[in-house]
């Protein structure tokens, strides 16, 4: 356990290297923030709406608490796996006396620290500040909470599946990049699932994306039935089991097919 | 015309060094395909959902942010990958073997690429840019296309001038890949705000994006011009290839400026 610990604080320290580069980003995701408070708030207040189904106050607090979550719950799980193929150190997490998934996860825990403390937080104080109004359902907030941790360990899951697969394909850039796209729609990061047409929401109704955003969001911000909760706590619940299994035979066939480059 | 051979040259090469990996070049255009189709099916679901955006419908705003993305495409072609790289050479020292070539090291930066991974987003927004157009009635005269022709010409020198101002910024800090990806970065880039009408921000932002870093003159000034809409200071539509000039003087004396500053790191 104490070793895993100690990846833990490798986490924190290595994005801690560059204050500069968290003040960027920081940055950065203010302004993200704002466009996307922008961008709906017009929309809304242009009196064109033709979805009966969404409403202004609703969507915002969706937006906005996306906004934040994502700033943590996102991982470079499958950038730091492919540097490590690419340069060959990966060998040397084999040789250690460590589970090289528990440990990739630690560094991920670590990382996702500091992203709440220089992040999250900052973001939400801005949200609250402006906004006025509670952002979140009271009554649903340790669902909510629950429903958070299960999407985060989906989104590890998902990233590590995504980084194993460089055993076999060597670079998974090209592959992670369109992931992103599809994963960045599907997900309801950037648009609530609600507002679908219905054909893409079926689709999405049968990926894994959609438990990464759209549930934990829809739970923290907008009154459901504990019927409803469940529901999608379960979909979460069997999502995290699939990948789990899906990560486990990866795991054990990629290990033999690894090439090590150089070294 | 010695340029233009030079450039046919370098292309010819830098495919032909591509094409050795052509896996990873399918790959690289297959996923931009992706990435940019995705935006637009992102659009396609707001607009199900919402009939317009401050007075503009959904073929106006399209037409105008595709208008921006043409003249950007083209500029990416040309620079944005040596303005990317160029921190890194500076940092691994390689930007010496730029200042031994007999054309000047800027020359010699753009010609030697051509960044094909703007393919995808140049043909989309052509797509989109013919299908918006064929949904809007625009009255199109001699002085309207010469306008529109200009003000084109004008955005591909603006995207081209900031771009080479947040590149040459790495002489300074040796890491300009956090100010570029400020800039142009495809989830939280400033010029994602010229995506859309700029009256939906704040006086502050709609100043920050005419006078300080003006891509609304890319695209929002001459469309909303062109469509005759009732928008704040249309007169900056007028003085956009004034502003363009601007710009690519100050970029050309803020890359000298930044090349006279380069002391080698020693490689």
């Amino acid at each position: 356990m104490r070793k895993y610990i100690d990846y833990i604080v490798i986490g924190i320290k290595e994005h801690m290297v560059y204050p500069s580069a968290i003040w960027a980003k920081l940055f950065s995701k203010i302004i993200y923030l704002y466009l996307q408070f922008s961008i709906w708030t017009a929309l809304f207040s242009s009196h064109s709406q033709m979805n009966p189904l969404i409403n202004r106050e609703d969507t915002l607090k969706y937006i906005i608490v996306a906004t934040i979550i994502s700033a943590f719950i996102e991982c470079n799980t499958i950038k730091w796996i492919n540097a490590q193929i690419q340069t060959g150190n990966i060998i040397m997490e084999f040789i250690r006396p460590i589970d090289f998934r528990k440990m990739i996860f630690s560094r991920h825990l670590g990382d996702s620290i500091v992203k709440i403390i220089f992040y999250c937080i900052p973001l939400s104080m801005l949200a609250i500040a402006v906004i006025r109004k509670p952002l979140l359902c009271q009554e649903q907030i340790l669902y909510g909470l629950l429903s958070i941790i299960l999407a985060y360990g989906i989104q590890f899951l998902y990233s590590l599946i995504i980084g194993l697969l460089a055993f076999w394909l060597i670079v998974t850039w090209p592959l992670n990049m369109l992931l992103d796209a599809i994963y960045k729609l599907l997900s309801g990061a950037w648009i609530p699932v609600t507002m679908f047409p219905d054909v893409l929401y079926n689709i999405n109704f049968f990926l894994p994306f959609r438990a990464i955003y759209a549930i934990p969001v829809t739970i923290m911000t907008s009154k459901m039935s504990p019927q409803n909760i469940w529901k999608d706590i379960l979909t979460q619940l069997i999502w995290i089991i699939f990948l789990f299994v899906i990560t486990e035979i990866i795991w054990k066939i990629g290990k033999r097919k690894l090439i090590v480059q150089g070294g | 015309m010695d340029y233009f051979r030079m450039y046919r040259r370098f292309v010819i090469i830098y495919i032909k060094g591509k094409l050795e990996y052509h896996r990873s070049l399918l790959f690289e255009l297959i996923a931009n395909t992706i990435l940019i189709g995705v935006y637009f099916a992102g659009f396609y679901v707001i607009f199900h959902n919402f009939n317009s955006i401050v007075g503009w419908n959904k073929y106006e705003v399209l037409f105008m942010f595709t208008t921006s993305w043409l003249s950007y495409s083209f500029s990416c072609f040309f620079f944005w990958s040596p303005m990317r790289d160029i921190g890194e050479l500076i940092r691994s020292g390689r930007f010496d073997l730029y200042l031994t070539r007999p054309i000047s090291p800027f020359v010699y930066l753009v010609l030697q690429q051509f960044q094909y991974t703007f393919l995808p987003r140049l043909f989309f927004s052509i797509f989109f840019w013919i299908y918006s157009l064929q949904n809007l009635q625009i009255e199109w005269t001699v002085i309207t296309v010469f306008q529109y022709c200009a003000s084109l010409l004008a955005a591909f020198a603006i995207f081209s001038a900031i771009t080479v101002i947040t590149g040459t910024i790495s002489f300074w800090t040796v890491k300009s890949e956090e100010i570029v990806s400020l800039l142009t970065d495809n989830n939280y880039g400033l010029k994602n705000f010229c995506d859309y009408p700029i009256q939906i921000y704040s006086k502050e932002i709609q100043f920050l994006l005419t006078f300080i870093v003006p891509y609304a003159l890319t695209g929002y000034y001459p469309v909303s011009n062109l469509l005759g809409k009732d928008c704040p200071n249309l007169w900056i539509a007028y003085i956009s290839p004034v502003i363009a000039f601007v710009m690519v003087i100050i970029a050309y004396i803020f890359w000298h400026i930044g090349l006279k500053h380069y002391g080698s790191t020693g490689a």
